[in-house]
């Protein structure tokens, strides 16, 4: 076996990730392209920039996920806005959001608890928005259903 | 150890290993916020106990990574480090950052983090295993940049072995693959998409590589099998990690916003990548079956073959469990998620690490070439200890996983986030259980160095 | 360097144990059923009239792969035929179940593999006859 398969084949073997990188890049660019139409890039404003910022620096994906990414200990935010009407029957689901933030924490004995940022109304009105945009994104599908 | 500028290598282990006994305790920590969810709280809030998890453990794989490359590099190149003083140097700022950046997530909320370290003129924090501060990202940056220059010279001024140059394409590969953690666009789409840039690229595809060529050094040395049929094997391993891990990214495209193609794209790679670890596997035992000499450090050699094998259960088999995109649209996020990471992290970078320094510790401690008996019998109980607790953490969260997927996201009638996590206490209790006998096991494998006997001499091996 | 007294190579029945035990990882990993057959086929021909080497990976890789799909298909088959597909836990414990019985075979698979390389024989724990 040795001398049918040599060193030198071996390393040649190698080469072949450069299809695969250039593959990747193809792909990559065309998910470049049309990602401002998937995510209605027209929507983002100075407020939802803003939203971000504060998600950011509040490390909220420390306990949340967002579209499946962060932390596993809190419940999906990306979808969080429809969640909240579905559960309210409300038209916004805004002003429950907000407050729900703000009478954090509840501090149940053994429950799992979210601290209070203490954020400012500007601070919790882009923060809104920010998810609110951010659950029009159309992401194949996902989640499979409202909870998440 | 032939060069004495190999040295520098130890205290990058030994901090490593102390990072490494944190990472545990946090990770304890966050384990018992799991059930206990107002344990420390406001004092340690579960998301800042969980960023220290995950700063630590990425932080001591480097440290282990650069004491690895420091220890390797000069014996494989034939030549003395390049600059010895440069190490010892970036090893200090090294773990000065580390320091202060855990101080930081520890003692001030993270919104005064952020506002402290100038985070609005340049917003990188906030994102998954990318919290660090920017500056701590650009000290990092700097460190890996100086470092990769210092084992870049010794290679280029020395001989070019295989393992030489694959470790070094991992090498570069992870500081380049790292600029994309400053890159934070506006759309968050298109911020996840460039994340996965490091992190994906990271942990399977040029981690891989680094993680290979040390496996690759350990077994030359301990099986004094020829050095061309290790590089053929390692050649091999290169090209499937490559041709798998670059498109595998894929997978986690699925479900963020980007392209549907990415279901097709992600699935057909992520069905090939368990093939590298295959061949880990296969390449570590085949060596150790036609090893030409015994050596004297049989825990070196149960590390090897463990960290092949436990890789493959964690990275390959749990992971490819739920990388096809019609079973993670289920698992996308959930427990069954975190089960893969911690299992692939432990089998192939912290298992890979702790065998390079089972392998060059003795001798960086002078001693010839192994511990004594009665530190081997105990390190090889350290081994088994966090071996088996860990794979029952992954198993026991599995569980959890599979459950939390049920009753969330598969039946008619979907139960909320939280009503599904109280259901699975009794898993999460078993998990906790598991992690402490991780903690002894680790605590074990800290009193195995400071264990006496005699040493175990050098034997024939190591002739490459 | 050169005190290998011999070459796995050069061990007679070498690729046919590295066939066999390549065969068994295919059947459980990438073409189930047709590679089981093509091992089927080599089994029935070279049994009996092959090297000892590998006379002995085929026997073994032969039982194991009947015996892998007795404990995947069938215990696997009974698991949802006794639990049904509506309870959680059917799905856990066959998840489980199907997870570690796999994996723990395709390990084997692998330890067989590197014996087969190294021109060994490889016992399969269970369910590998002895030869």
């Amino acid at each position: 076996m040795n001398n049918i398969f040599t060193n030198a084949m071996a390393r040649n073997t190698i080469y072949g990730s450069v299809l695969v990188i250039l593959l990747f890049f193809v792909l990559t660019f065309g998910t470049v392209r049309t990602l401002p139409e998937r995510v209605h890039h027209e929507n983002i404003t100075p407020q939802v920039v803003l939203g971000k910022a504060v998600w950011e620096q509040n490390h909220c994906v420390g306990c949340h996920t967002l579209l499946g990414e962060g932390s596993y200990y809190a419940p999906e935010l990306g979808n969080v806005y429809q969640r909240i009407k579905h559960q309210t029957n409300e038209t916004h689901a805004g002003p429950f959001i907000k407050a729900w933030i703000e009478i954090m924490p509840t501090d149940a004995p053994m429950r799992r608890q979210m601290p209070n940022f203490n954020l400012s109304k500007t601070e919790l009105n882009a923060l809104l928005a920010f998810l609110k945009w951010f659950s029009e994104i159309n992401a194949a599908n996902w989640p499979p259903n409202i909870e998440g | 150890m032939l060069y004495s500028s190999q040295a520098v290598a130890k205290p990058y282990f030994i901090a490593a290993i102390a990072l490494f006994v944190g990472q545990i305790l946090f990770g304890l920590i966050i384990g018992l916020q799991y059930v206990v969810g107002d344990f420390l709280f406001p004092i340690l809030p579960f998301n800042v106990a969980r960023m220290v998890h995950t700063h630590l453990l990425i932080v001591w794989l480097l440290l282990g990574f650069m004491g690895a490359a420091y220890f390797i590099v000069p014996e494989e190149a034939d030549k003395e480090l390049h600059s010895p003083k440069l190490a010892i140097l970036l090893f200090w700022v090294f773990l000065i950052m580390v320091v202060l950046t855990l101080l930081g997530y520890l003692l001030v909320s993270y919104a005064t983090l952020a506002n402290l370290t100038g985070n609005r003129f340049w917003p990188t924090m906030g994102r998954e295993y990318l919290e660090q501060p920017t500056i701590s990202k650009l000290v990092l940056l700097i460190v890996a940049i100086g470092f990769v220059y210092n084992i870049g010279m010794t290679i280029f001024q020395g001989r070019k072995t295989v393992i030489n140059l694959v470790l070094l394409t991992g090498l570069i590969g992870l500081a380049v693959l790292f600029l994309f953690a400053f890159y934070n666009p506006d759309n968050v789409v298109l911020g996840k998409y460039y994340r996965w840039w490091t992190i994906h690229l990271w942990f399977e595809c040029v981690w891989l590589l680094i993680m290979a060529a040390l496996l690759a050094f350990v077994l030359m040395k301990i099986t004094g099998v020829a050095r061309e049929l290790i590089d053929k094997w390692l050649y091999v391993i290169t090209a499937a990690v490559l041709m798998t891990g670059i498109l595998g990214t894929g997978h986690h495209y699925y479900w963020i916003g980007t392209p549907e193609y990415w279901q097709w794209w992600g699935s057909i790679f992520s069905a090939i990548e368990p093939i590298p670890f295959f061949v880990l596997t296969v390449f570590a035992f085949t060596m150790v079956n036609i090893r030409c000499c015994e050596h004297p450090n049989k825990a070196a050699t149960l590390w090897a073959l463990g960290t092949a094998v436990v890789a493959f259960l964690g990275a390959g088999v749990l992971g490819f469990l739920q990388a096809l995109a019609p079973i993670n649209y289920y698992t996308h996020g959930t427990q069954i998620t975190s089960a893969h990471a911690h299992l692939a992290f432990f089998g192939a970078y912290a298992m890979v690490v702790l065998t390079m320094i089972s392998y060059a510790m003795p001798m960086l401690r002078g001693r010839a070439a192994a511990n004594s008996h009665r530190s081997q019998v105990l390190e090889k109980w350290s081994f088994w200890l966090m071996t088996v607790s860990m794979t029952f953490i992954a198993l026991l969260i599995t569980t959890a996983g599979t459950l939390q997927v049920y009753w969330q996201r598969f039946v008619a009638e979907p139960l909320p986030f939280m009503a599904v996590q109280e259901k699975l206490v009794v898993f999460y209790w078993m998990r906790e259980v598991a992690g402490l006998i991780f903690l002894i096991g680790l605590v074990v494998y800290v009193i195995s160095f400071f264990v006496g006997g005699e040493d175990k001499g050098e034997t024939s091996a190591g002739v490459n | 360097m050169d005190q290998v007294v011999q070459k796995p190579a050069e061990i007679p029945g070498y690729t046919l144990a590295i066939t066999a035990e390549s065969l068994y990882l295919l059947n459980l990993l990438a073409i189930p059923g047709l590679a089981f057959l093509i091992l089927l086929w080599l089994f029935f021909k070279y049994e009996n009239s092959s090297p000892l080497l590998g006379a002995c990976h085929l026997r073994q890789t032969f039982s194991a792969s009947i015996w892998a799909g007795v404990l995947l298909l069938l215990v696997n088959g009974v698991i949802f035929a006794v639990g049904g597909y509506q309870t959680p836990y059917t799905w856990v414990i066959a998840v489980l179940y199907f997870t570690i019985c796999h994996t723990t075979l395709v390990l084997l698979g692998l330890l067989g593999l590197a014996k087969a390389i190294a021109g060994q024989s490889f016992h399969y724990p269970l369910i590998g006859p002895t030869c």
